[in-house]
Parts: structure tokens; C-alpha cells; sequence
């Protein structure tokens, strides 16, 4: 049984003065049970939207959505979203937020919410700022207290927006490293959406390409590397051909050379 | 010469902002010079030192000049704190609630604009006691800048942050109190800063008007009586009434903002 079902999604979204903009049209995708599925499309193409219906934020006009075979109809703990912009709560501690999820859901005491929390803490290497407020750490560890505040709930879908946009080029490498690290424990069921082709390869099992006006899920693209993705892998003729088959999936034929179209 | 000891008195002298005490000192004696040689306008105006000589002989031992501060810091303080008390709930119920607001707004804002001093011959009507209708002055100043600040807040909350609460599994209620009242907490601060300067302009006013006590009164009265010192004692000791309640709600904010120090 698939993780997640999606299908037939469609959305508009109404506009003053102007006929309503056509998002999404017939959607439809799985996600298997402890996969690492990237999404990929332009900007603007309703990614974020996708995501958002998935954590049960938005909902579509027509089609639908399932975990594990329950219909997804409103946000949950089942699910959690990492958002491209931090949504920590900047007026709490780093550990008030990592704690906030199992003492909303009442899922465990105090005692063992912070047990686990400081657990989570410490394995993030973050267990000395744990008292500090988010304003008070840097754009990666910000994302690492995002990543534990998901974690501490065990969800079965962990959707990651592109969560490290934005930050350096060094940094942004150290947390896709870190996250596969997570990933490879944990194996949670993960939809990570990005605009990078390089983050897509170094991080995903299957990359789904979104496309179109109103957007589908125009190719799916499997990449078969192992993990861990050393710089040796990133370097093979394995990986090359993944990324020729990648940008040939998203781009539009014309754009490639007579052989790879 | 001991390097600490000069160093010491570097940082005293940084501490002490010379260059705002050069400027205050260039203030009395142009002051001091206007006065002396009669410049226009000045006919009338006492030079400090006769300012500093009335003070000291008659104010500064006076019962009667203490308790118009302790009056006029009466009067702000009780409209004040009661423009909080009201201004903040019904801020957050206009911002939360949509009917609530669909109702209620308009009234507020056909009421927002009428300056708080038009509310004068309809309070001293209204209210039995003079001191009751300044005390509602005094509230009235305040209260839509708090209104209007805490409303506006709510709309201003990130979506993410409500989002990431429900996905957390938390109630509306502790969604209430863990993310939209520390939501609103800045917007609260900035409507205490605007308010208590308000709160003193208005009362000042209201004094003048409608009372027999407090710093303006005490202001006016110098004024009818030609007593040019009593003025100008009244006018320094509302400046610096004004400046000591800044003081007091400034401490009051950073209180109500840990994550910001």
C-alpha cells in the first residue's frame, strides 16, 4: 500500500478583476512508505501549493488525498511541513518549540517531552543553545531545530519545502548531508521540494517534475545512486546520466541536442 | 597618569552622552541670553536661573506641587492601564472573530478619528464628576491606537506559525494563547509607547479645561495669573512626568519581550 495517493487533484485560485489562475490540474502521484521523493518545476508552478494541500492546509477543488489510506482533509500530526521561510516561533526557546508538538497532541507528559526533546537536541548538536531563542541562531541551525520539532512527533509524512533555500553554499551542503544521515535512520516517508537539479540529485531516490500551465506531474525520474552520495558518486558516469535524463525530463525537447531529445 | 583610570573616564564620558549635554547646556544659555536681553517675545519669559531660584524656594518644598504630579500620574495611569485592559481584548476579538469585526469595525473606525479633546463637553456631560471625565479622556487617547495596533497584528500573523501549530496537533485554544497572543505582543508594545504619550497629551489638555489639580492645571494657572516661572516649572515637570512613564512602559516591554533583549 502506497504512504500517500494522490489523485486528479485541481485548484484555481479566484482573482480580482481577472479570470481565476489555473494552479493545478489533474495531480496525481504516490509516494511509497518510506521513500525520499523529490519534487521539482518552476517557480511559481504550484509546488508549494501541492505541499500545502498535503499538510492539509489548502484544500483542492477536486481530487484527492490520502495517507495510508486515510483521506487527508485537515492539518494533522500525522503530517508535518517544513516551510521555505523558518517558522519557528521566535518568542519561544529553541526547546519550548521542539517540546510545543507532544504537549499540543497531549501524546506524551512534560517530563517525557522534554526527555525527548533534549534528546532530539543533543543528537542535532544543538543541545547548548537550547535555552536560546530562534533569533539568536544561524539560518542552519534554525533548520535543524525545524527538522527536530517535526521529528519529536514521529509523523508519517514529512513534507521539507525547500527547506534550505537561502542559505550558503557550504551550509546548504552540510544539512543535505546531515538530513540524509536523519533520513537513513529514521525513514520517514519524505516529499522534499526544491528548485536546485544539483539538490535533487544528491538528495533524492525519485524526482518528480512538475510542469505545465495548469501544472501536472509531467515525469517521474528514478535516481539510482547509492547513498551515501560521496563526491566520488556525485562524479561517475552513473550520475552523469542521471542528470542528463533529469534536465532532459525538465526541459522542453527543443532545448536539448538532437541525441538526447 | 594610570591608563585605567583614563580609560575609566573614556567610557563615563561616552556613557554620558556629551555631545546631547553640550547641546542641552547651549539650550539654557541661548535661553538664558534670549531672556536677558528682552529679545521679542521673550518680554515675558523668566531666565532659568530664575526658573531654578522659583523652584527651589517654592516648588520644590511644595505639598501642593507634588500632588498635582501625583494627580495628573493618576489620571494617566487610570486611563491608561483601562485602555489596555479594554483595548487589547477587543483588538484580538475584532482580529479573530469575523463577525465580531464585521459588526463592531465600522463603529470603531467612525469613532477612531474624533480627536480624544472633542470627547471633553460630551464627557463632563456624560460623566458626574470632572475627575471621571478626565480619567475617560485619558482612556479614550489610548485606546484605539492599542485597538487598531492589536488588530492590525492579528492580520499581520504569519500563516506558517498558525499552520505549524494545528499541524503540531494543538487546540484553538492553546493555538490562542501559545501563538497569537505573543503574536500580537510587539504590536501591544507599540501601542503602549504611542498611548502613554497620547495618555500625557490629553490629560495635560483636560486638565487645563476641565480640572482644578494636576501638572496642567498647575500650567494654566501660571499662565492666567502672568506667572511666567510657574509655566515654565509646569512645562518642564509635564516633559519630564511624560519621559518617567516612557521609562516605566519601556521596562514594561522588554519584560513582555524576553526574546528581544
Amino acid at each position: 500500500m502506497a504512504a500517500v495517493t494522490v489523485a486528479g487533484l485541481r485548484k484555481r485560485y479566484p482573482r480580482p478583476s481577472a479570470p481565476p489562475l489555473h494552479v493545478l490540474d489533474g495531480v496525481s502521484f504516490e509516494l511509497e512508505p518510506g521513500a525520499l521523493t523529490v519534487l521539482m518545476g518552476p517557480s511559481g508552478c504550484g509546488k508549494t501549493t501541492l505541499a500545502c494541500m498535503l499538510a492539509g492546509y489548502v484544500a483542492p477543488d477536486s481530487g484527492t488525498l490520502s495517507i495510508y489510506g486515510r483521506p487527508i482533509t485537515a492539518a494533522g500530526p500525522d503530517r508535518i511541513m517544513v516551510f521555505q521561510e523558518t517558522a519557528l516561533w521566535h518568542w519561544m526557546t529553541v526547546l519550548d518549540n521542539v517540546m510545543f508538538g507532544p504537549r499540543a497532541s497531549g501524546s506524551m507528559t512534560q517530563a517525557q517531552a522534554r526527555e525527548r526533546a533534549l534528546g532530539l537536541l543533543e543528537k542535532f548538536g544543538l543541545l547548548d543553545f537550547k535555552d536560546r531563542y530562534p533569533g539568536q541562531l544561524s539560518g542552519g541551525m534554525r533548520r535543524r531545530v525545524e527538522l527536530a520539532q517535526a521529528m519529536i512527533n514521529n509523523p508519517e509524512l514529512m513534507i521539507l519545502d525547500e527547506p534550505f533555500r537561502g542559505l550558503d553554499v557550504m551550509t546548504r551542503g552540510l544539512m543535505q548531508e546531515y538530513y540524509l544521515k536523519l533520513f537513513a535512520e529514521s525513514r520517514m516517508t519524505t516529499l522534499f521540494i526544491t528548485s536546485e537539479l544539483e539538490e535533487a540529485l544528491v538528495v533524492g531516490e525519485r524526482v518528480l517534475i512538475m510542469d505545465g500551465t495548469p501544472a501536472r506531474i509531467a515525469h517521474s525520474v528514478v535516481v539510482d545512486l547509492p547513498y551515501p552520495r560521496t563526491p566520488q558518486v556525485l562524479a561517475s558516469e552513473r550520475y552523469l546520466d542521471v542528470k542528463r535524463r533529469l534536465m532532459a525530463a525538465l526541459y522542453l525537447p527543443e532545448h536539448l541536442t538532437g541525441e538526447e531529445a | 597618569m594610570n591608563p585605567g583610570k583614563g580609560a575609566g573616564a573614556r567610557r563615563l564620558l561616552r556613557r554620558l552622552n556629551w555631545r546631547g549635554a553640550i547641546s542641552i547646556v547651549a539650550f539654557i544659555l541661548l535661553w538664558t541670553l534670549l531672556a536677558r536681553l528682552k529679545a521679542p517675545g521673550f518680554a515675558e519669559i523668566p531666565d532659568p536661573a530664575e526658573v531654578g531660584r522659583a523652584f527651589w524656594s517654592k516648588y520644590l518644598p511644595s505639598a501642593a506641587y507634588w500632588r498635582s504630579w501625583v494627580v495628573s500620574f493618576e489620571r494617566v495611569g487610570y486611563g491608561f492601564i483601562l485602555s489596555q485592559l479594554f483595548g487589547i481584548p477587543l483588538g484580538l476579538l475584532l482580529g479573530t472573530r469575523r463577525v465580531f469585526h464585521e459588526i463592531v469595525f465600522p463603529v470603531v473606525e467612525l469613532l477612531r478619528p474624533i480627536p480624544p479633546l472633542a470627547w471633553v463637553p460630551l464627557s463632563i456631560l456624560f460623566w458626574p464628576t470632572a475627575e471621571l471625565s478626565i480619567v475617560f479622556i485619558t482612556f479614550i487617547g489610548p485606546f484605539f491606537i492599542i485597538v487598531i495596533n492589536v488588530h492590525d497584528a492579528v492580520h499581520g500573523i504569519r500563516k506558517e506559525h498558525l499552520w505549524l501549530a494545528r499541524s503540531l496537533g494543538a487546540s484553538p485554544a492553546l493555538i490562542f494563547r501559545r501563538v497569537i497572543l505573543p503574536s500580537v505582543v510587539p504590536a501591544i508594545a507599540v501601542g503602549m509607547t504611542l498611548g502613554i504619550a497620547v495618555a500625557w497629551n490629553v490629560v495635560i489638555a483636560a486638565e487645563m479645561i476641565a480640572s482644578d489639580a494636576g501638572l496642567g492645571r498647575l500650567t494654566w494657572e501660571g499662565y492666567v495669573s502672568h506667572t511666567g516661572t510657574t509655566v515654565i516649572i509646569g512645562m518642564i515637570s509635564i516633559g519630564l512626568a511624560g519621559y518617567l512613564s516612557t521609562l516605566i512602559v519601556t521596562y514594561a516591554e522588554k519584560r513582555m519581550m524576553p526574546w528581544q533583549r
